[in-house]
This record gives structure tokens, C-alpha cells and sequence, in this order.
């Protein structure tokens, strides 16, 4: 019995002993947010990691170029995806579109949640010398420019647009605001980014973001604006301030398409891409949202989606009145391509008398060098495209995309001056772009076309004229969306007709509605301050 | 084939070792009413020389000596023991073991009398099982108890959803396993359905509060067979069945292109220049699946010892060609005694290999191909045919295609088992302490061959893919059981402790441009020679709990039970691991007061009963599992390029990319059951109801959260909200014997009302896609654009305006249809025009059986419906749009200027007017009446071979042959994963009709 009894006691101990610390048990798979943000290394982390973002599909990987470019009257698209060619089309039935304006508004406010981190964090880390403080304050200065630049590109697509400044809680919901809210916010940051960036970056810091591109992007926010005299001192910096000697334009034009030539004199703001990685799965299996993978690929899709019919999926097509445009001005003589016909043509664009027109031109790695029967009268994509040294296109083209280019910048410039008054001044800006040796066009005022050489006297003339100068210089680059809202052509019935000319995918275009994009419809459901935008 | 042979050997390996004796003796087994016995076990005492009486309880043994002793034994009757001295013939009367009549009730941690319960605990016949086929107990219980629904997902190898009493959470609603007391959640497939003596199914909170923190969904209790005492007894059984799924009912090429001429016509474009093929792209990718099982069980025992050794093999070729399912599966269950100790062991180990569908969902796959377009086409990277921008413009996949270039493998081999050992310390006191250990293997491996199968597909390298992963959980219980009666008080008590260590790691490789030979790719990763990445990571669990019950009754009639378990786990930070799950019922059986005269009353029972029970909401084991959601952590896989040319560098970053809610702790199901049993008519007729009211709180929901908090890598588990479940099951089973009949007829019956009483961070509502979940009304209804009949003229559109006078739909033609414009604000959009127009919940659902025995002959019936639930029929919304190629369903009737009496709007090419998304165009009622069995068998009484084998029967079975419905989707008894889209049928892979054949018998 005895023994019973003590049996039975030694089971219960063993019932109710056991520690319960085995319970702590850390994710042992990744860094947690209390163990990180510690040093300048973590710090770096987190800013490359909102680099990182600029390569995603949402972001300058693929998405935003259906946007600004084939929404525009520069291209369009006849893709087989009905949806897809509808939202070029300004038909927007669902608002929820992933492929629309879902992926690219998620893709930035991911960016904007990376540098929120980043602009939160690293100022808390107390750096151990000079030139450790002098680098944390590059980085938050970094990552105030990549926000700036998130905020602009929401601000031209939707407009109203929730704000978020600090890092994020799942269940915020965000205040919202329309243009004097956020291009406020795009300001500050990017002239407090100025005060900490350095002017150039030299080595393996090459491609980061410069004083000179917050400079730029801080005088094309203001353009947007319509304030051009502070547009003109942002840009002032890089024209004729302390930033001048960094800048200048590449003696041929081609070359600031090429991964040949990446952030070269005329890159005032540049998205890093490379071909390493050409493995990751998602991208393939058409997942455009969650593509956080290891060994992930940082390649630009665009080209895959832009080659033409047989090579890549031809989902956006340029006008061919550009084609048109390029060839009524000869150049001064033949000395660059055997012909008078403007380089910036052949480099920009695939049309059916490329090989007449341009005897020697080689597509595709030398393996076109006829027009195929199967493309018709039609006309292709070719800037920023990898024919000049690919067979065939794919996901992985590592040309970096000039963002800001200097020749861009120039005519800005030139812009401003003109809005301002000073056309004389002006037209030496136009001027440096259109003698660039390959291009070879002559001043404006000796232009062979009589239009072209009365606009340097008169100030409407020659803001007219620019716009088209910008075209020529500046097509297939994303900047034209952005040009047109600032233009005021996306307010008016005059404008749209003289878009509709050009594009007939403006006869869809309703005044006071299209010049901005539908909200996701999920994202309006679900905050209560934030209401669809007008007329949607 | 080797299979089958191989049983065949075994067999006969048995039917051989029975050899002949001396002395022969037979007779009659009977009960006291003169019935016969079939199934007795009779044993000569001391050695293993036995046999089983016969269906009409005849038997036949030979003994050596006289002075044997025959033991009779028979489940649920007094054993006897007879000497032989100098008979010939023995007849025997078995009586019934009052005892063991009662019938027990497997609950946590112990048995109960059925007669005692207090809470809602569903027994399942496990007897049904022989006449199905299934590869796990979720789709062999399907039907067979009130409260439970089990929806499978239909593909090859995929384990059935089950919810238990309705939507407890709005995740997670897989309830927890615990076979022979060993505790899981998911790899139930493995399980040997052959295997298995009993399923309970607790179903309320008092009963499964015992489980704590991982029991909100239902709790499913499941005991493995041992062997009986008695002489080797050789069980066998094989079925062999022929699956087919519901046709698609799709036109072929004529038709197709009458209908897509016509909706290019109507949106004035040109039409295609169509392939000339016919491909019937349902023949081309589906075929009748032959699924085949075969078990072999050899059990018996001694006074002292028992066991049983079963194998099965388990195949089924699936509905689709390409895939393949096997299953090698053994179990070795043996019990001996020694004093006061039992010692025992349960342990299963199987393989199992699935090949699955390549691509995505098949049947939408098979509808997105147009009829011209060929298999197979030279001319495409690959060799298959596909669409083409022209001439067939769809994205649709070939489902040849991808299966051919595309091969995956996953295959799973499992060890699962426990060991116990029980000391009886004092009669009253039992000791138990139980170690149960699983491991699995999991390894997974996909070889992409070059070549496309989809229009626009960029080029893709060849590679391999393989991940090969460990799972182990460790389990150790200690029990004590106190089991004693005071006069009429009878007392039960159980105190236990319980701990558990779960952990799984997992590496994965990936290589590219694999090495062809002779047109064979070298499946293996060596083969590659691009880009190879690999990947590893892991994971564990600790839990710790400490458990107790008492179970009071006073004579019978007054009935308590309570239980409280406490549990601490690592899945929550410090502050929330611990928890506490409390329990009580009551009970009064009336029947047994003295005042309760009722005479066709033999049986009567009032229950009530409440409790609180946990949901960790952990689901797998891959990242965002459940287990580390509370750690805010970062992602270092961002990675960016800087540098020129020789300076070109990537580095790699981190940063936060899921958010996370830190405070994350468990959900708590409060549930409180008022219900009664009743027994009429000698208990011929049995009724048991039951009403209950579940409320979940802190509800555990993977929740959508804004795009701009730039959150990526899907949504993050968050604590809130509540939800309250209201319904009343009845189940009504009446049985009777009369003469050579004898029948059962039982129906239940199911209603379930769910509310959403709060939602996560103070919202209000919810949308998602197609629904709506918005507090104070039910989960997920349905919240489109409503439609309201056909323009038949032009004036009709012009006539549909708002109340300013403006035209609505200006761009409407006749034949188009006529949208509300909800908010009047004259444009029709997303933004102001959605509206609930329907719930897709089921009003009531009903499960029916009928059994019936003559003779030699058994039938048994069984069915289920639901009623009153609205669906979203994705199958339509897909071969009805027209705005996008696909093939179009047979039997449409779209509005033409000729044709203008039909709901069916006019199909217009790409364009979106009449197949928006989000309109109410293709919501149907999807009530439906499914006949899910029907079993006729025969028990073979043939003398000659009686000898040998007992119980020989054969059975024909038709699952699913018949569903009675207006739903024109595949298959109303769909399966959406996504809970916040509950009635949304996308194209679901529908359950397929299965003709069975089945053997079984014994030696």
C-alpha cells in the first residue's frame, strides 16, 4: 500500500513538472524589427532594400510604362488582352484591374512603407564617427528623394491619394489628400533631401540618387505647379549652378539607351537593372503583386512587352505620327547616318521604312534586316528595347531607365525661361539638344521649316514648338503623360482634339474624369476617408 | 498489377495453414430470442485452433482431445467456456453482457457511457466505410452526421474541408485529429480508412473542452482496430471502383463558331480566322479514373495479449489523364497485460505518392480552349497547340500541354505511433502515460521541360525544382483516472498533463537549362547548369498543457460533468501563451424518475451544457504559417544593383514587408447547448435535438488591409471581431426488426445562422471581389451591380433614366442588359452601384440514411442537401461572357433581333457591357439534393467454402450518382478556400460519380 502510494505521488510530480521557458522560441528564419536597425550596415539594408522596389513589376519593372506611355498619344495598344488594351483606351470598368492601376498603386506605397522605414529608424542610430553620420544622413536623404518620387508619379496617375509619412499598422487608415496635400509633402522632402546629397557617388555607389536628381525632380514638381520661377531655381543647379560641371548631353543620342553607357553625363536620375538572377519564377508564373523571392531577378520587363509582334507580346505600339514628325525637319547634312534623317528616329522607333530609310540598320542582333511581311504597315517600340545586342527579347533586359535625363532637364529649363519671358534664353537650351552631334538638326532659328524658325520670336510659338521638341527628344520615355497634364491639353476640348488627331483612343476621353485614374475600387471600399475619384 | 498478386499469395499462404484435427465438432450459436450468431469466435482454450460461426451461426472445429475446452465469445455477450468430453454437437446460447450493451462513447481522455453524455458528441457507423471509396475518413464520414459538412476540393490527393457546426472562424476551420489519442491536424490522407474501429465527432464545447486551445473547430475522435480474443483471423477486402466527372457540356467546333461570329458581328470587328480543328478538349483531358483498395488485416489475442497487423494499398488513377495517386499504408497495433500493467502500441507508417495537375484549375483550363484550336501544332515552341492572336484568341492553357511539359511529384512517407503503458494501482486508480511520436518526409520535385502552352509565354529555361522537408512531433501524456462508486454516487475523475514539441525544416534547390539526352531531360538537379538558387528554412512549436474532469452522476439520473484545461504555447508572446478552457454540462434523465410515466416514452434526456474553447489558427508550415505571425521580422530577400560596369554590384537588403500585429493570441469559441434525447416505442425510435448558441471572440483572420500600408506578402493574422453561430440540429433515427427484415432509417437535420457581431480594427465592413461581410448581418453576401432584365429597343434605353433625367446606360443597344442605378447618380459603377443581392448561406441542410437487411441481402441509401444558398456561378461567368474567348456552354440562348424572348444578353467581342465582374448576371440558386450513396451487397452462404472463409460479400456502390438541383454550375456542392468569398463557385473541380465494386471477407 505504501508503495501504491508513493507510485502514485511520484506520478503526480511527474504530471506537473515541466518549464515552461522552452516556450520562448524566436522565428529563427529572419531578422526580427527589435533585433535590427542597429547599425549603419542595417541601415543600408533597409535603403537598398527600398531601391529594391524601383525593379518591380508595380513599379519601373513594367507596369508604370502602360501608363505613361500607351496611355498617352504617343502609343497605344491592340494587345490581345482585351482589359489590358482597354485601360490604354480610357475604358476603366473594373477598378480593380490588377494589371491597371492596382499593381502600381500598391507597388509605390510598398516603396513608400520601405523609405517610411528608413526615414523613421536610421535617424534613432547613433552613428560612431564623422563620416558615419555624414552616411546616415545620405541614406534618410536617399530614401526622402524615393518617396518624393512615389508620391509625384500617384500624384500625376490618381491624384487623391491616402498619406502615409511613418511606417505602417495593419489597420491604419490613412487621411487623404488631393494636390496641395501631397505635392506639399513632395517639396519638403526633396528639399530636405537636397541638403544632404551628395553631388555626385563614384565607384560601386554609382546609379545611387544625386543632389542634382532632387534637384530636377523638385523643378519638375514645381513645373507641374505651374511655378516657374521656383522650377527654374531648382533646375538652375544643374544648368548653371554648382552642379553644372557633372552634366552634359552624350555626343550620341543612342547611347543613352544602351546598357553600354549607364549613369553617364546626361543621367540625372537613373533605375538600375541587370540581368543577373534570370530565374525568378514568379515573374513567369504572372503573379505581378507578391514577388518578394530570393534570388530575385532586377531585370526590366518592358522590352518583352514592347518588341514587336513575333519577338515580344506587343501589348504597346508608338503612333506613327511620330515617324512623320521625325522626318519633316532634315538634318543639317548626312554626315551621321547617310541620310537627313533624324537618328533619334531609328533609335526611338520600328516602322516599315526603317531599312530603306536607314540602309545599314541590323535589328535584333543582326538577325532582321528586311521588314517582315507579318508587321504590316505597323509600327514598334524600339527605345530601350535589347534588339541591338538580343536575337529575342525576354524578362531581363539590364538597361537602365533614365529617368531624368539631362537633355530632359534642359528643356525644362528652357520651359521655364520661356513661361518666364526670357524665349531668347530659351532657345539656347532647345538649341544644345537639337545640335547634339548625332541628332544634327540645326539651331531653331535656322530651321529649314519656316514654322520652326518664326516660334523663337514669340513666346506662345515657341511653347507650342517645345512641345513637339520634347516629343522628338524626349518620345516613348514616359515623360509625355506628365507633359500633357502640365500643358493643360487633358483640360480642355481643344486639347483633346488635338490629341484625338493624333491618337483616336481620345475620342473615349471624358473632360474633368480621364485625366486621372480610377482609385482601386478595393482600396475605396475599405478606408472610409477615401472617396472614388470624380465621375468614376 | 505485382499488387494484387502479391495479396493473392498472402492469401492463399492462410487459406493453406489451416490444417485438419481429430475430432469434429459443430452446432449453433443462438441468442436467447433463437436468432442466429453469425461472427462468434470460438476458440479451443490453450490453443490457436479457432473458427467463426457462420451467417446462420453455424460452426464447424475439430479439436484433438475431449478434453477440450470451446470458449464462445461474441462483442457485447458473456463469453462461455464449454468442455467437449463426449459430444458431437454443441449448441450454444449466448447471452447479452448487460454491461457492454450500454454503448461507450470514446471521449477525450477517457470513454463514456452514450447514456451518460452530456454533451453533443456524434458517433459515426463505421460499418459504412466498407462500402465507400475513400482515400480518408473526411470524404468516408461525409453525410453521416448532423452538423458536420464536408466539402472536398476534388483533386487528386487533396484532403476534404471539414467544418463542424458551421463557420467557427474565418480562416481555419479544420478540426482536430486525435487518433488513439495522438493529436494533428492536417496528413490525415495517410490514415487507413480500414483501419479505423470508431469516429466520434465532439461537436460541442463541453465535450471538446478537454482539447483547450486547439478544439474551437470541432474535435474528431478516431480509435484503430485491435484484435479480438480469438483464434488468427484474416480480414480482406478489395474494391474496385470507376470515377467520372460531370460533363462540362461544352459546343463543339459549328457551334462555336456560329456564337463567336456572332459576338465579333455584334461588336463590329472582323472575325477570326478560325483553326480547323474539332478538339474535344473534356475527352482530350479527362477519363474515368479507376481507383483501387486493397487491405489485408490479421488480428487475434490471448486472455492476455492482443494484435493486429493490417496493409493496404490504395490507387487511383484520377479523372485526369497524367495523374496517379498511391498509397502503401501498414499499421501494427498489439496490447499485452502483465499484473496491473498494460502495455501497448499503435504505430502506422505509409507512403504515399501523388502526381497532381500541372497547371492551375483543369476545368478552367478545358473551358478557355476553343474547340479549333488543335493538341498538338508543330509550329508552336513545343509542339502543342494553343491560341493564337488571329485565329483563336485566348490565354487559355492546354491542359496536354502542361502536363507533358510540365511533371511534379510529391511524395510523403509517414511514421505515426504511440506506446503506452496503463498501471491499474488501485481498482479504482488507473495510471496512463502515453508517448506518441510522427514523422514525415515530404519530399516534392517538378521538372519543366522547354515549350509553351499558352498564347504569349515567354521563353522559359528548363528546370528542376526540389524540396525535400522533415516533419517530427513529439507527444507525452500522463493520465490519471479515478473510477469509483459511493453507494448510488458514482464518481470519474481525470487529471493529466500533456506536452507536445512540433518542428519541421525543409531545403529546397532550383537549377536551370537541364541536360537532354536522347530527348529525356535528367530530372535531377545535377543536370542543371544555370542559375541554380537554393533555400532552406524551419520552424517549431512547444506546447505544455495540464487538463482535468469530473463526471459526477447520482444514480443515473442526475448527470454533471466539468472540465478545465490549461494550455501555454510558443505561438504567442509571452503575454498571451497561457490560457485557461473551462466546461460544464448537466444532465436529468427523466425517464428514470419514478414520477415519469409514459409508456411509449423509454427514454427521455434533457441536456445542457456550456464551454470555452481555443483556435491558434496555425495552418502549415511554410512562411506566414501562424506560427511567428506575432514577431514583426524582415524579409532579406530585397536585393538592388549599383555600380558601372566593373563596379556593377548587387547588394542585398532587408526590411519590413509583412506587417504583423503583435498582440496575436488565440480565438475563443464560447458555446452553450441545450438539447434532449428521447426514445419511443421501445427505442425503436430515437430522437436526439439540439440548439446552440456559439459565439467566437477575439476571431483569428488573415484580413485584408489597405494596399497603401504597402504591405505585401499577403495579409497579416489579426485578433477581432466576434461571431455568433446560432442553429438547431435534430437527428430522428427509427429501427426495426421484423422477421428477415430489418431496416434503419435516419434523417438529421441542419440549420445554421451565422452574424458577424465586430470586425477587425474597428471596421465596419469588409469588401472583398464579389462580397460583402458587414457587422450585424451574415459572412460574405453576395454585393453586385443588379441587373434588371434586357433593352428590347432603343427607346427602352433612352427611357432608362435617373431621377434628373439622365440617360444611364447611353451606350446600351437592344439586347443588352438594363443595370440599377443604385446610387442615381446616372452612370452605372462600381463605386456607388453594388448591392447586396444575396446570401450564400443554406437555410437548412439535411442528411438522410436508410439501411435495410434481408437476408442475404443489405441496401443502404444515404443523402444530403442544402437549401436556400445562393451561388456564384464562375463556370458560367466563364463560357457566358463572350467579351473574352473561351468555349461557350451548350444551350445557350442569346437575344438577337430574331430571338428577343430570352434573358441571355447579346454577346459582344470584347466588351465589357454585359459581363462586368461584379453584376448579379450569374448568381443562381444553388440548393440541391445529392443522393451520395447507394449500396447493394450480397453475403455469400455457399457450404462448400464455407469451410474456410466467413462472411464473404459482395457489394456494388454508386457514389454520387444523383443530385437533384436548378444549379447549372458543375456541381453545387463546391469548395471555396477563401471564407470572405464563401459562395463563390470558381470553376471548382466538382466531385466525381463513382462506380464501386467491392469483396470482402474473412478467414
Amino acid at each position: 500500500m505504501i508503495k501504491k502510494i508513493i507510485l502514485s505521488a511520484i506520478i503526480l510530480a511527474s504530471i506537473t513538472a515541466c518549464n515552461e521557458n522552452i516556450l520562448d522560441v524566436d522565428n529563427p528564419n529572419v531578422p526580427t524589427q527589435k533585433s535590427f536597425w542597429n547599425d549603419v550596415t542595417d541601415a543600408q539594408k533597409g535603403l537598398t532594400a527600398a531601391y529594391s522596389q524601383f525593379t518591380r513589376v508595380g513599379n519601373w519593372g513594367r507596369w508604370i510604362y502602360f501608363r505613361y506611355d500607351l496611355t498617352s498619344d504617343e502609343a497605344y495598344s491592340n494587345s490581345p488582352w482585351n482589359e489590358l488594351k482597354d485601360w490604354t483606351q480610357f475604358k476603366y470598368v473594373n477598378y480593380n484591374f490588377i494589371q491597371g492601376g492596382w499593381t502600381i498603386f500598391k507597388g509605390h506605397y510598398k516603396q513608400i512603407f520601405e523609405a517610411n522605414q528608413v526615414i523613421a529608424y536610421v535617424p534613432k542610430i547613433i552613428p560612431k564617427n564623422a563620416s558615419e553620420e555624414t552616411l546616415l544622413k545620405q541614406i534618410v536623404a536617399q530614401a526622402k528623394f524615393i518617396r518624393a518620387f512615389d508620391y509625384f508619379n500617384l500624384e500625376i496617375l490618381f491624384e487623391n491619394l491616402p498619406i502615409v509619412l511613418e511606417p505602417s499598422n495593419a489597420g491604419d487608415k490613412y487621411p487623404v489628400g488631393g494636390p496641395n496635400e501631397i505635392y506639399d509633402i513632395i517639396i519638403n522632402d526633396l528639399k530636405s533631401a537636397i541638403i544632404d546629397l551628395p553631388e555626385a557617388w563614384t565607384g560601386v555607389d554609382k546609379g545611387r540618387i544625386t543632389k542634382g536628381a532632387a534637384y530636377a525632380l523638385l523643378g519638375k514638381v514645381y513645373m507641374q505647379l505651374h511655378r516657374w520661377q521656383d522650377a527654374k531655381d531648382a533646375f538652375y543647379w544643374l544648368v548653371e549652378g554648382d552642379g553644372k560641371g557633372y552634366y552634359g548631353l552624350m555626343d550620341n543620342y543612342f547611347d543613352n539607351f544602351t546598357h553600354y553607357y549607364e549613369n553617364n553625363m546626361e543621367s540625372v536620375f537613373e533605375i538600375q537593372f541587370t540581368d543577373v538572377n534570370q530565374t525568378e519564377m514568379d515573374r513567369n508564373n504572372g503573379s505581378d503583386i507578391d514577388d518578394d523571392v530570393p534570388n530575385m531577378a532586377l531585370g526590366n520587363t518592358r522590352s518583352q512587352f514592347f518588341a514587336p509582334a513575333g519577338i515580344g507580346w506587343c501589348d504597346g505600339q508608338p503612333r506613327s505620327w511620330l515617324v512623320d514628325e521625325y522626318k519633316k525637319e532634315p538634318t543639317v547634312d548626312n554626315h551621321v547616318n547617310g541620310t537627313t534623317i533624324d537618328d533619334r528616329l531609328r533609335v526611338s522607333i520600328i516602322y516599315p521604312d526603317i531599312f530603306k530609310d536607314f540602309p545599314n540598320e541590323r535589328l535584333f542582333a543582326g538577325t532582321i534586316t528586311k521588314w517582315k511581311a507579318t508587321w504590316f504597315k505597323n509600327v514598334f517600340f524600339r527605345k530601350y528595347g535589347d534588339d541591338y545586342f538580343k536575337a529575342k527579347t525576354d524578362y531581363y533586359s539590364p538597361i537602365n531607365y533614365r529617368v531624368i535625363r539631362y537633355a530632359d532637364v534642359l528643356l525644362c529649363y528652357a520651359e521655364c525661361l520661356a513661361q518666364l519671358g526670357d524665349v531668347a534664353g530659351a532657345v539656347t537650351y532647345v538649341d544644345m539638344v537639337r545640335t547634339r552631334p548625332s541628332t544634327n538638326l540645326p539651331p531653331m532659328a535656322l530651321s529649314t521649316i519656316p514654322e520652326i524658325a518664326a516660334s523663337v520670336n514669340s513666346k506662345d510659338a515657341f511653347l507650342k514648338r517645345l512641345q513637339m521638341e520634347r516629343a522628338l527628344e524626349l518620345c516613348l520615355e514616359s515623360v509625355r503623360w506628365i507633359d500633357l497634364r502640365r500643358w493643360g491639353l487633358l483640360e480642355t476640348q481643344e486639347g483633346i482634339d488635338e490629341l484625338k488627331s493624333r491618337d483616336p483612343d481620345f475620342n473615349n476621353f471624358e473632360l474633368g474624369k480621364h485625366h486621372i485614374l480610377p482609385l482601386p475600387q478595393f482600396e475605396v471600399d475599405n478606408n472610409p476617408n477615401l472617396h472614388q475619384n470624380p465621375h468614376y | 498489377m505485382k499488387h494484387k498478386l502479391l495479396l493473392i499469395q498472402l492469401l492463399l499462404f492462410f487459406v493453406a495453414s489451416a490444417y485438419a484435427q481429430k475430432i469434429e465438432i459443430s452446432g449453433k450459436v443462438t441468442e436467447s430470442s433463437g436468432a442466429a450468431l453469425p461472427g462468434v469466435n470460438i476458440l479451443e482454450k490453450g490453443t490457436f485452433n479457432g473458427t467463426v460461426s457462420d451467417i446462420n451461426g453455424n460452426y464447424k472445429i475439430n479439436v484433438s482431445d475431449r478434453n477440450a475446452i470451446l470458449i464462445f465469445s461474441f462483442v457485447g455477450y458473456l463469453t462461455q467456456e464449454i468442455p467437449i468430453e463426449d459430444k458431437t454437437t454443441i449448441d450454444v446460447v449466448l447471452k447479452p453482457d448487460i454491461a457492454l450493451m450500454e454503448e461507450v462513447v470514446v471521449i477525450g481522455y477517457g470513454t463514456i457511457k452514450k447514456k451518460d453524455l452530456t454533451g453533443a458528441v456524434a458517433v459515426i457507423n463505421t460499418n459504412d466505410f466498407k462500402n465507400v471509396q475513400s482515400l480518408s475518413i473526411g470524404e468516408a464520414i461525409q453525410g453521416m452526421a448532423s452538423g458536420v459538412t464536408i466539402r472536398s476540393n476534388g483533386d487528386i490527393g487533396s484532403e476534404p474541408n471539414i467544418k463542424i457546426r458551421g463557420i467557427g472562424n474565418i480562416s481555419n476551420n479544420n478540426p482536430l485529429y486525435v487518433v488513439d489519442g495522438f493529436l494533428f491536424t492536417g496528413g490525415l490522407r495517410d490514415l487507413n480508412v480500414n483501419d479505423i474501429e470508431s469516429i466520434q465527432i465532439l461537436k460541442d464545447a463541453s465535450a471538446a473542452a478537454i482539447y483547450g486551445n486547439r478544439a474551437a473547430n470541432g474535435v474528431i475522435i478516431i480509435t484503430t482496430k485491435k484484435g479480438q480474443y480469438g483464434p488468427t483471423k484474416v480480414d480482406f477486402s478489395s474494391k474496385i471502383g470507376f470515377e467520372k466527372l460531370p460533363s462540362l457540356n461544352l459546343m463543339d467546333t459549328t457551334e462555336f463558331f456560329y456564337y463567336n461570329d456572332m459576338a465579333y458581328d455584334n461588336a463590329g470587328k472582323p472575325r477570326q480566322n478560325h483553326f480547323e480543328n474539332n478538339t474535344d478538349w473534356e475527352k482530350a483531358t479527362l477519363q474515368i479514373g479507376i481507383s483501387s483498395d486493397y487491405n489485408l488485416g490479421i488480428s487475434g489475442g490471448t486472455e492476455n495479449s492482443n494484435y493486429l497487423v493490417s496493409a493496404n494499398y490504395f490507387n487511383n488513377s484520377g479523372t485526369l489523364k497524367g495523374t496517379n495517386l498511391d498509397r502503401y499504408s501498414i499499421r501494427v497495433n498489439t496490447e499485452a497485460k502483465k499484473g496491473a500493467f498494460v502495455f501497448g502500441e499503435n504505430i502506422a507508417i505509409s507512403n504515399t505518392a501523388v502526381i497532381p495537375y500541372s497547371g492551375g484549375n483543369p476545368i478552367t483550363d478545358i473551358m478557355r480552349m476553343t474547340p479549333d484550336i488543335p493538341i498538338y501544332n508543330p509550329d508552336n515552341p513545343g509542339g502543342f497547340g494553343y491560341g493564337d492572336e488571329a485565329r483563336a484568341r485566348t490565354f487559355g492553357t492546354n491542359p496536354i500541354a502542361i502536363q507533358n511539359l510540365v511533371n511534379k511529384k510529391s511524395e510523403n512517407t509517414r511514421l505515426r505511433g504511440n506506446l503506452y503503458t496503463e498501471a491499474h494501482i488501485f481498482k479504482f486508480l488507473t495510471y496512463k502515460v502515453t508517448a506518441g511520436y510522427e514523422t514525415s518526409f515530404d519530399a516534392f520535385k517538378e521538372l519543366r521541360k522547354v515549350g509553351n502552352f499558352t498564347l504569349n509565354l515567354p521563353y522559359e529555361p528548363s528546370h528542376v525544382y526540389e524540396n525535400k522537408a522533415r516533419y517530427q512531433s513529439l507527444l507525452f501524456d500522463n493520465l490519471i483516472t479515478f473510477n469509483k462508486s459511493f453507494g448510488k454516487h458514482n464518481v470519474n475523475a481525470v487529471l493529466g498533463s500533456s506536452y507536445q514539441h512540433e518542428g519541421y525544416d525543409q531545403i529546397s534547390g532550383l537549377n536551370h537549362e537541364i541536360f537532354v539526352t536522347g530527348g529525356h531531360y535528367l530530372d535531377v538537379l545535377n543536370a542543371g547548369s544555370a542559375n541554380p538558387i537554393v533555400g532552406g528554412f524551419r520552424a517549431e512549436i512547444y506546447r505544455i498543457s495540464y487538463f482535468g474532469r469530473l463526471q459526477y452522476d447520482f444514480a443515473g439520473k442526475y448527470l454533471f460533468s466539468g472540465t478545465l484545461r490549461r494550455d501555454a504555447t510558443s505561438q504567442f508572446g509571452p503575454k498571451y501563451r497561457v490560457g485557461y478552457f473551462p466546461s460544464v454540462s448537466a444532465g436529468w434523465r427523466m425517464s428514470d424518475e419514478p414520477f415519469f410515466k409514459v409508456p411509449w416514452i423509454n427514454n427521455l434526456k434533457i441536456r445542457a451544457s456550456y464551454g470555452e474553447l481555443g483556435n491558434s489558427a496555425f495552418q502549415n508550415w511554410g512562411q506566414h504559417s501562424g506560427i511567428y505571425d506575432y514577431i514583426p521580422s524582415l524579409t532579406t530577400f530585397p536585393l538592388a544593383v549599383f555600380g558601372t560596369g566593373q563596379y556593377e554590384t548587387v547588394l542585398s537588403g532587408a526590411t519590413q514587408r509583412e506587417l504583423v500585429n503583435a498582440d496575436l493570441r488565440w480565438e475563443t469559441k464560447q458555446q452553450t447547448n441545450f438539447g434532449a434525447d428521447f426514445g419511443f416505442l421501445k427505442n425503436k425510435l430515437q430522437v436526439s435535438a439540439d440548439y446552440y448558441i456559439s459565439i467566437t471572440k477575439d476571431v483569428l483572420v488573415e484580413y485584408p488591409i489597405l494596399l497603401a500600408t504597402g504591405n505585401d506578402g499577403g495579409n497579416p493574422w489579426v485578433n477581432a471581431g466576434s461571431l455568433k453561430n446560432t442553429g438547431f440540429e435534430i437527428d430522428i433515427t427509427w429501427k426495426e426488426t421484423k422477421g428477415d427484415f430489418k431496416y434503419a432509417i435516419s434523417a438529421n437535420i441542419t440549420t445554421i445562422k451565422n452574424e458577424v457581431l465586430d470586425l477587425p480594427y474597428g471596421d465596419k465592413r469588409i469588401v472583398t471581389g464579389l462580397c460583402l461581410t458587414k457587422v450585424g448581418q451574415p459572412m460574405a453576401m453576395f454585393y453586385l451591380i443588379k441587373s434588371n432584365g434586357l433593352f428590347q429597343t432603343d427607346q427602352e434605353v433612352l427611357d432608362h433614366v435617373n431621377s434628373e433625367g439622365k440617360v444611364i446606360q447611353p451606350a446600351a443597344k437592344p439586347g443588352d442588359l438594363r443595370y440599377v442605378d443604385y446610387d442615381d447618380n446616372g452612370l452605372i459603377s462600381a463605386a456607388g452601384d453594388r448591392q447586396i443581392v444575396g446570401s450564400p448561406w443554406p437555410k437548412l441542410e439535411t442528411g438522410l440514411t436508410f439501411d435495410l437487411f434481408y437476408k442475404n441481402i443489405d441496401f443502404s441509401l444515404q443523402g444530403y442537401g442544402a437549401f436556400g444558398q445562393k451561388v456564384y456561378n464562375g463556370t458560367r461567368s466563364l463560357t457566358e461572357r463572350f467579351n473574352d474567348n473561351s468555349n461557350y456552354r451548350k444551350g445557350i440562348n442569346p437575344w438577337t433581333p430574331d430571338n428577343t424572348n430570352t434573358s441571355f444578353p447579346r454577346p459582344i467581342y470584347g466588351d465589357e457591357r454585359n459581363s462586368m465582374g461584379n453584376i448579379d448576371r450569374w448568381i443562381e440558386d444553388g440548393s440541391f439534393f445529392k443522393i451520395r450513396q447507394i449500396t447493394l451487397g450480397y453475403t455469400l452462404n455457399f457450404e462448400p467454402i464455407k469451410k474456410y472463409i466467413n462472411n464473404f460479400r459482395i457489394a456494388f456502390t454508386a457514389q454520387n450518382p444523383f443530385t437533384f438541383t436548378k444549379y447549372t454550375g458543375l456541381d453545387p456542392e463546391f469548395n471555396n478556400g477563401y471564407i470572405l468569398e464563401f459562395g463563390v463557385d470558381g470553376n471548382s473541380y466538382p466531385t466525381p460519380r463513382i462506380y464501386l465494386f467491392s469483396v470482402t471477407a474473412s478467414f
